[in-house]
């Protein structure tokens, strides 16, 4: 397991923005589903720290755990999801043990979370406006008449024409961009130090989701939101976030700069994953993508060793037998793979260098 | 062109292709409001070729992935399988060619029907046409399941008993069963994660090498259909707007459409790039589409004159074909 010393170095020195304050740190979270074919261990000890202002992205395919990370954040696991272990400190606070009546006055304020699909997170029975009001009567002490303003002119700033008429509509009446833009203005309502936006434009088409996403990057600059921005899509990843973390089995895998990433992953997920791209690994013409072969972990028999061991091609022994702890690297990188370790055979040993794909 | 040699016939050739579905209005007595999801287009597909089909939701990509197996009675038109117009065939003379042409789904959870084993599903189709019984059946369907990398034994197994990638191939079999020559692919790996969304290309570039297949691929996944299609068609509100070779249309797409809709891929590595063409608003609703041109309300480049006739698709280079006013028609 990883000390908390190894963990502050790397983070210390990760690029860009970080003069910023800390503001957020996950210490070994932990998070189980208890179900009646037993314990899904969905995270198993995931650490990370944000700063302010930063756009970070979590990316991962599904069942990597990356949407119960933000949820155990929140605060809104569904049962039967608990956290087991660890910390998550906000403010150098630990949420965890906040009462939910406290962490009630944090959500929407401080901390929003945008979702999906827009139409599960809106209520079909009240105006669009009407639903951003409440956001601002229940986090600020102002009259209804100024918060009214204040939701027309927020779904002003998300770009929805003539935001006096939208206000007075209902969510049915918008379409799916529409309606994200609209969670945009209703999440940063209240100005939070914390964006989460999970998969937020999964279900949009790529004309809107590029909106969506010159959207985000023109909110964080205005406002100076940090935001996690969780996806499987390492494109859009690519567009809006400094810092990359990715995850697999319930683990961090990798994380780096979004540049480094790209250019050098040091990770064999993180490598595999972009060769199985087409576009990213293959250039030529005809040539054939290289798919990861297998599928993930059962993560209600976690193995013992590495999430990855079955499908990497890279595996050692000690990778069934042992998890690897996340190695931090330089340039403020952090990787999960016995092969960083000094012990790891010298022609297979995985560390900065160029061409370390291909 | 190089699929097809001087007076070959394409495999699938369509003209005029339509399906409007009728909409129910709010009141009793209004009449249905016809909604217009695929409107007049024209298109071939030469045998061995893959022709990429893309655009947004709703622009009518499925419906004419649809419309060529016939799982949907076009409005008009004429749907060409090797030189016979299908479209207007009764069920039983069409039973022929629905052996000729078959269909991959997106959804590889709604496609398999739950209370079926995977060998019924997969043999499901040579018992309709009768080509194995017995023994024979279930070797074909133990060598089916072995060309999209399943075993034998997975065919006593039912759907819920694989996960999506597995079950994609299930899917394939199912497809491959009857020895087709066309298979429309619509959007088959877009439910997939990256890492499997490889095995299932690989797993269809394969099957196309062994057994001659031509595909209709249908998705929205711009870089994929780059990497497995020959011709890509662009698709809005219904109509066929460009039409070109894969390397024509990426690299000097023509008409405004395609251009923000290859600006748009977010790109690995892409942060910060400057020159992204972002299309203000929304699709417009296919109950209420705009006059003239389908793509004015959204182009920059839209004059007066585009509100007044929908311009055709005109061969603006070899092979090369856009639906635009700026060039001629």
């Amino acid at each position: 397991m990883t000390t908390s010393q190894e963990l502050l170095a790397p983070s210390q020195g990760a690029p860009s923005g970080t003069e910023a304050p800390e503001l957020l740190r996950l210490e070994g979270l932990s998070t189980s589903f208890f179900t009646h074919v037993g314990e899904v261990k969905a995270l198993r000890g995931i650490d990370f720290a944000l700063h302010e202002g930063e756009a970070f992205g979590i990316v991962g395919e599904s069942g990597s755990g990356k949407s119960v990370t933000a949820l155990s954040i929140m605060g809104l696991l569904p049962h039967p999801g608990r956290v087991t272990e660890g910390k998550v400190l906000f403010r150098g606070e630990n949420l965890l043990g906040w009462s939910e009546r406290k962490m009630r006055c944090l959500r929407g304020d401080d901390l929003a979370m945008i979702f999906q699909d827009p139409m599960t997170s809106l209520n079909p029975v009240f105006t669009v406006g009407d639903q951003i009001v409440e956001v601002l009567r229940l986090h600020r002490k102002i009259s209804k008449k100024e918060a009214w303003e204040r939701a027309v002119e927020g779904l002003r700033l998300v770009g929805i024409p003539s935001p006096e008429r939208r206000a007075r509509q209902y969510p049915h009446q918008f379409s799916g961009g529409m309606r994200q833009r609209a969670m945009i203005a209703m999440s940063l309502a209240c100005e939070p130090s914390l964006l989460i936006a999970d998969e937020p434009t999964t279900a949009l088409d790529v004309t809107i989701q590029a909106q969506m996403l010159d959207l985000m990057n023109a909110m964080r600059s205005s406002i100076g939101t940090a935001v996690i921005l969780i996806t499987h899509d390492l494109g859009v990843v690519s567009e809006v976030c400094a810092r990359i973390l990715v995850m697999y089995g319930g683990q961090v895998m990798e994380e780096a700069s979004a540049q480094d990433l790209f250019d050098e992953p040091l990770h064999p997920y993180t490598m595999g994953l972009l060769r199985a791209l087409p576009g990213y690994g293959i250039r030529r013409r005809g040539q054939r993508l290289v798919p990861i072969p297998g599928s993930p972990p059962d993560l209600l028999r976690p193995p013992r060793g590495c999430p990855f061991v079955e499908r990497c091609p890279r595996a050692l022994r000690i990778c069934r037998e042992r998890p690897p702890r996340l190695y931090g690297l330089p340039k403020g990188r952090r990787s999960a793979c016995w092969l960083h370790d000094d012990g790891a055979p010298e022609a297979l040993r995985l560390g900065l260098r160029k061409g370390a794909i291909g | 062109m190089t699929f097809l040699g001087a007076g070959e016939k394409p495999l699938v050739e369509v003209k005029g292709l339509a399906k409007h579905f009728p909409v129910r209005q709010a009141g009793l007595l209004s009449r249905p409001r016809m909604l217009r999801a695929v409107d007049g287009v024209d298109f071939f597909i030469a045998r061995g070729e893959t022709l990429g089909l893309v655009g947004e939701s709703g622009c009518g990509k499925s419906t004419t992935g649809r419309l060529l197996v016939r799982l949907y009675e076009p409005t008009a038109g004429q749907i060409r399988f090797d030189g016979v117009d299908v479209a207007g065939l009764a069920e039983r003379e069409f039973l022929p060619y629905r052996r000729r042409m078959q269909m991959i789904f997106q959804d590889p959870y709604a496609s398999l029907n739950p209370r079926m084993t995977v060998g019924d599903i997969v043999g499901e189709a040579l018992d309709i046409h009768g080509l194995a019984r017995g023994k024979g059946r279930l070797e074909r369907v133990h060598e089916l399941l072995g060309r999209v990398g399943l075993n034998p034994d997975h065919a006593m197994r039912y759907p819920h008993e694989f996960s999506g990638g597995q079950r994609q191939r299930i899917g394939i079999a199912r497809a491959l069963a009857v020895d087709p020559e066309f298979v429309v692919c619509d959007e088959p790996i877009s439910a997939l994660d990256v890492s499997i969304q490889a095995q299932v290309v690989n797993m269809l570039e394969d099957l196309r090498e062994q057994f001659g297949l031509t595909y209709l691929f249908i998705a929205h996944d711009l870089s994929m259909v780059r990497h497995l299609a020959d011709r890509v068609g662009v698709m809005y509100l219904g109509r066929i707007v460009e039409m070109a070779p894969k390397e024509e249309l990426y690299a000097h797409p023509q008409h405004p459409y395609t251009q923000a809709l290859l600006s748009a891929i977010p790109v690995i590595g892409g942060q910060g790039r400057g020159s992204r063409i972002v299309l203000e608003g929304d699709v417009p609703s296919p109950l209420d589409p705009p006059s003239g041109c389908l793509f004015r309300t959204r182009c920059r480049y839209a004059e007066a004159r585009c509100a007044e006739e929908n311009p055709a698709l005109t061969e603006i280079a070899p092979r090369h074909w856009a639906a635009c006013r700026r060039f001629g028609a």
